[in-house]
C-alpha cells in the first residue's frame, strides 16, 4: 500500500486478458495525480492527497488504445471502488480489405505465395 | 512492430484481411523471406484503413540495377538482314500466356524494347509471341523464350523470312519439252 492520505481501488476487467492498461487519475486543473502502469486484470490502487473531483482515465496500452473516461469524488475517509469494462469489441469499427501484389510496371505480373503484414509501430519500436 | 495479421496471396496474387479496426498509422509491409526474387520488398508505414475501402494495389519495385530493357530487332533473315517494320509480338511473363506485359511493333529500323523486365537469380522467363507479321513476310513459328539474369540483356534478333514465289515445272528427266500436266507439287520444310 502507498503512503498517502488516501486511495480508492481501481478494478480492471478485460476480455483481452493479455492486455495491459495504464491508469491516470488526473485533478481539476489536468495535473498528474497518480500513475499507475502496467495494470492487468483485477484490482489496483491509486492515491490521492485531498478530497474533491478527480477525472480517472484508464488507457490500453495496446492498439486500439481503447480509453476509458470517469469523472469522479474521493474521500479521504471513504474507500471507493471503480470498475473498468474493456469488451472485446474495439472502439473503432472492424472492416475488411483486399490487397493485391504485382510487379510495380505490369500489373498483369502479379504473385502467388507473397506474405503481407499488416501492423503498428509501437513506442519501444523507436 | 506489433503485428496484428499475416495473410498470403493466392494464386490471383490476392489477400483478404479481415476485423482491421478503421483508422490511420498501419504499416503494410511484405516479408522479404516470401517476394520473389530480384524485387525488392515493399512497405507503407502510413497505411490507413477505411471503410469499403478498393482494392489495395502493392507493386513490387525491381532490385537496383535490375530494371532492365530488352531490345528486339526484326530481320528479313536474308544476308542483308534487313529490318522488318511493323511486326507485332505479344510479350507474356508466363508460358500460359496470361500475363500479358504488353504488345509491341518492330518500327522503320525493324525495332522496339520492352522495358522494366525484372532478371533473378536462377533466370526469369518472358516469353516473346509474334501476333502478325507485315505484308510479305512470315512470322516467327516458335514463341522466342527469353531467360533473364540481374544484368542488362544482349539484343535479341527474330527472323521473319521474306516471302517470294517461284515457278517450277515438271518434265521428263530426258526431255524437257516433254511436260506433264495435272501433277501436284508440294514443298515443305
Amino acid at each position: 500500500m502507498k503512503n498517502s492520505f488516501g486511495h480508492a481501488i481501481v478494478k480492471i476487467h478485460s476480455c483481452t486478458y493479455s492486455d495491459t492498461y495504464t491508469l491516470c487519475l488526473l485533478d481539476r486543473e489536468n495535473n498528474i495525480v497518480d500513475l499507475v502502469q502496467n495494470v492487468y486484470n483485477g484490482c489496483v490502487e491509486i492515491c490521492f492527497f485531498k478530497c474533491g473531483c478527480y477525472k480517472l482515465i484508464a488507457i490500453q496500452d495496446s492498439f486500439p488504445y481503447n480509453i476509458i473516461r470517469k469523472n469522479i469524488f474521493l474521500c479521504l475517509n471513504r474507500k471507493i471502488c471503480i470498475s473498468y469494462n474493456f469488451s472485446k469489441s474495439p472502439t473503432r469499427q472492424l472492416t475488411d480489405f483486399k490487397a493485391f501484389v504485382s510487379d510495380a510496371n505490369y500489373k498483369n505480373i502479379y504473385f502467388k505465395g507473397v506474405a503481407i503484414n499488416i501492423g503498428y509501430f509501437t513506442d519501444t519500436d523507436y | 512492430m506489433a503485428i496484428l495479421q499475416t495473410q498470403t496471396t493466392d494464386a490471383s496474387g490476392e489477400v483478404q484481411f479481415t476485423d482491421i479496426p478503421v483508422g490511420t498509422g498501419y504499416t503494410l509491409e511484405t516479408l522479404v523471406s516470401t517476394i520473389p526474387d530480384g524485387y525488392q520488398a515493399y512497405i507503407d508505414s502510413d497505411f490507413e484503413v477505411e471503410e469499403n475501402m478498393p482494392e489495395t494495389l502493392i507493386g513490387l519495385e525491381p532490385e537496383a540495377g535490375n530494371d532492365l530493357t530488352l531490345d528486339v530487332k526484326v530481320v528479313n533473315g536474308h544476308i542483308s538482314l534487313l529490318p522488318v517494320s511493323g511486326a507485332v509480338f505479344n510479350v507474356f511473363a508466363d508460358a500460359g500466356k496470361t500475363q500479358l506485359l504488353g504488345q509491341f511493333t518492330s518500327d522503320s529500323s525493324g525495332e522496339f524494347s520492352i522495358p522494366h523486365l525484372v532478371g533473378s537469380t536462377a533466370g526469369r522467363s518472358y516469353y516473346i509471341s509474334q501476333v502478325t507479321a507485315p505484308t510479305g513476310y512470315y512470322p516467327a513459328s516458335d514463341q522466342t523464350v527469353v531467360i533473364l539474369k540481374a544484368t542488362t540483356p544482349d539484343e535479341l534478333v527474330i527472323v521473319n523470312p521474306f516471302l517470294i514465289g517461284f515457278d517450277a515445272k515438271v518434265s521428263d528427266a530426258n526431255y524437257s519439252n516433254m511436260t506433264f500436266e495435272g501433277v501436284d507439287v508440294q514443298i515443305s520444310k
